[in-house]
């Protein structure tokens, strides 16, 4: 006998940043259909934008996201300035990049890290984790902070590269590029890893462009989308050389397999920026107003895609920002992973698009097949999830 | 494809529909449209120019008006197409029909700006909270949000 019955999970997380509310409909193990709710975390940025002035925007649209802070400062430096009909210098453009590829790393690393803990191998966690914080002393070294960095501005950076400072950066990325074919290698041959995450999170790549995925999820997928390539900015194409990362694998292993080559790849491009910084200044004097227009800028984000749409409307305050993160763009093709999935699998393949959110702390089953009620909290599903696929023999 | 072979592509295809395109900077283009050559345009650009990302849907108010920006990215080339609509019954076709990753996006426009999305099935509230009252939508320009002042007693 069939019968579905609802799981509500989240929306709230006191510790991160984009709490989000799922409901699932559940028939025993699987989920037979998987509706969203947003909005919890609703800062009314956008509106926000309008009542402040540019350079007061730049450091509000920083703090979108704690993760992605410098993508989302980048992006709108590089619209203004589209509109502003400034560029920056050589050696600005350079640092720009090295910022981005460095957050891409700490990222990705963090992602790991995150994978391995929800399927319950927290060796690997430890792992990811304790290298992170090799590419989080960089960041503080080049910036001054862990998070938030603070770099980009409107025709250019904010603090100059000096020659120890390049030394240490050459010395972190080697260390760091001697360990990561180990997590390539872990995360896509270890046994029990892949028997939790191979096949898992189906995304074929026909839905993948349909539903509009972006980053890592729709380039696991076999759609060689990235911004870098497609709409290229702060000096790729042309003055830095890269190379796309694409599998056709499809699934959460896919995905992992995806995030860890392009850490390789990310290490050549910062290798090539330091090894071929140019001299001068790192950047120039913009206005305070902003000549009337309108520009759409898109930055390569760790998540994927990152959009900014910016009026100006001739003052000193924009007319209207919209801002779209990676992470909403990846919910259409969520929603299709999960229905069919196990109820146990719902924390790797939420984790495995790199969500702003892990927010689903409480969750309660609200008819329960047995007639009972019950409260699950995410430690709980997470178990849970380690537990049903122990008893199925996976043991990591 | 340069920015000729699109120019050309969509007055052939939208023969007298296409009411401004222009071309602003490297990489992005702007094609506006009546709101009844919407979903006709949407489908010109996924089948003829391949365009088949979409990156979002803005909504915005441009003060006698309101208007959705469908922001479409294929290799080399962003292209945004603008619709407005009325003030006093707002009002847009969905797209979902061609691209079916807009659902999310047209439910927010809906929520912020308040456009009704003709033919979409499902808009609910996406962003805005429970209990938020109906027919206000903050990103329209004539709605400001004041602060109760502090009073030290």
């Amino acid at each position: 006998m069939s019968e579905t019955f609802v799981l509500p999970v989240g929306p709230q997380h006191p510790a991160l940043k984009e709490p989000t509310s799922f409901r699932f409909k559940v028939d025993g193990e699987y989920i037979v259909d998987a509706d969203l709710r947003l909005g919890y975390n609703h800062r009314g940025m956008e509106k926000g934008c309008e009542a402040r002035t540019y350079v007061q925007d730049i450091y509000l649209l920083e703090r979108v996201c704690g993760i992605c802070s410098n993508a989302h400062m980048t992006c709108f430096a590089q619209g203004v300035e589209r509109l502003m009909g400034i560029e920056p210098p050589p050696r600005g453009v350079f640092i720009r990049c090295l910022m981005g590829e460095l957050e891409r790393i700490h990222s990705h690393l963090l992602w790991l890290g995150v994978a391995g803990h929800e399927i319950g191998f927290d060796t690997f966690f430890m792992y990811t984790w304790r290298d992170r914080e090799v590419v989080m002393d960089l960041l503080e070294m080049v910036s001054g902070n862990r998070v938030n960095y603070g770099m980009q501005t409107f025709g250019g950076v904010r603090r100059d590269l000096d020659g120890m400072q390049i030394k240490t950066l050459l010395e972190g990325i080697a260390a760091l590029k001697a360990r990561t074919p180990y997590y390539l290698n872990l995360g896509a041959t270890e046994p029990t890893m892949v028997a939790r995450i191979a096949g898992v999170g189906k995304l074929p790549r026909e839905k993948a462009i349909e539903l509009t995925a972006a980053g890592p999820t729709t380039r696991a997928s076999g759609v060689d989308f990235d911004v870098r390539k497609d709409d290229p900015y702060a000096g790729f194409g042309d003055l830095i050389p890269f190379t796309i990362v694409t599998d056709n694998g499809c699934d959460v292993l896919a995905r992992v397999v995806v995030r860890a080559k392009e850490m390789m790849a990310s290490y050549d491009i910062m290798e090539f920026i330091l090894r071929n910084l140019p001299a001068g200044e790192v950047r120039t004097k913009a206005p305070r107003k902003v000549p009337e227009g309108e520009t759409v800028s898109r930055v390569e984000a760790q998540r994927g895609e990152l959009i900014h749409y910016i009026r100006a409307n001739g003052t000193d305050k924009p007319d209207r920002v919209k801002v779209r993160a990676p992470t909403l763009a990846n919910w259409p093709s969520t929603l299709y992973m999960l229905r069919g999935a196990y109820l146990a699998d719902i924390p790797i393949i939420m984790a495995a698009i790199d969500p702003c959110l892990s927010c689903t702390d409480r969750m309660a089953v609200i008819s329960d097949v047995r007639g009972g009620e019950k409260v699950w909290d995410w430690e709980t599903l997470r178990q849970y999830g380690i537990e049903f696929h122990r008893r199925r023999g996976i043991r990591p | 494809m340069t920015v000729d072979n699109i120019k050309t592509t969509l007055e052939q295809s939208l023969p007298g529909k296409i009411i401004e395109l222009t071309h602003p900077s490297a990489r992005v283009m702007f094609l506006h449209v009546a709101k009844a050559d919407l979903v006709a345009a949407c489908t010109v650009l996924r089948d003829q120019l391949g365009f088949y990302h979409l990156s979002t849907i803005t909504g915005r108010d441009t003060g006698d008006k309101l208007e959705a920006l469908y922001h479409f990215a294929r290799s080399g080339m962003t292209l945004t197409v603008r619709a407005q609509t009325e003030r006093s019954r707002p009002s847009l076709p969905t797209i979902i029909g061609v691209y079916p990753g807009a659902t999310f996006y047209e439910r927010e426009v809906h929520d912020m700006v308040g456009i009704v999305i003709d033919g979409h099935p499902d808009l609910r509230p996406l962003v805005l909270p429970e209990g938020w009252p109906d027919g206000i939508h903050p990103l329209r320009k004539d709605w400001q949000y004041n602060r109760e002042e502090g009073v030290i007693k």
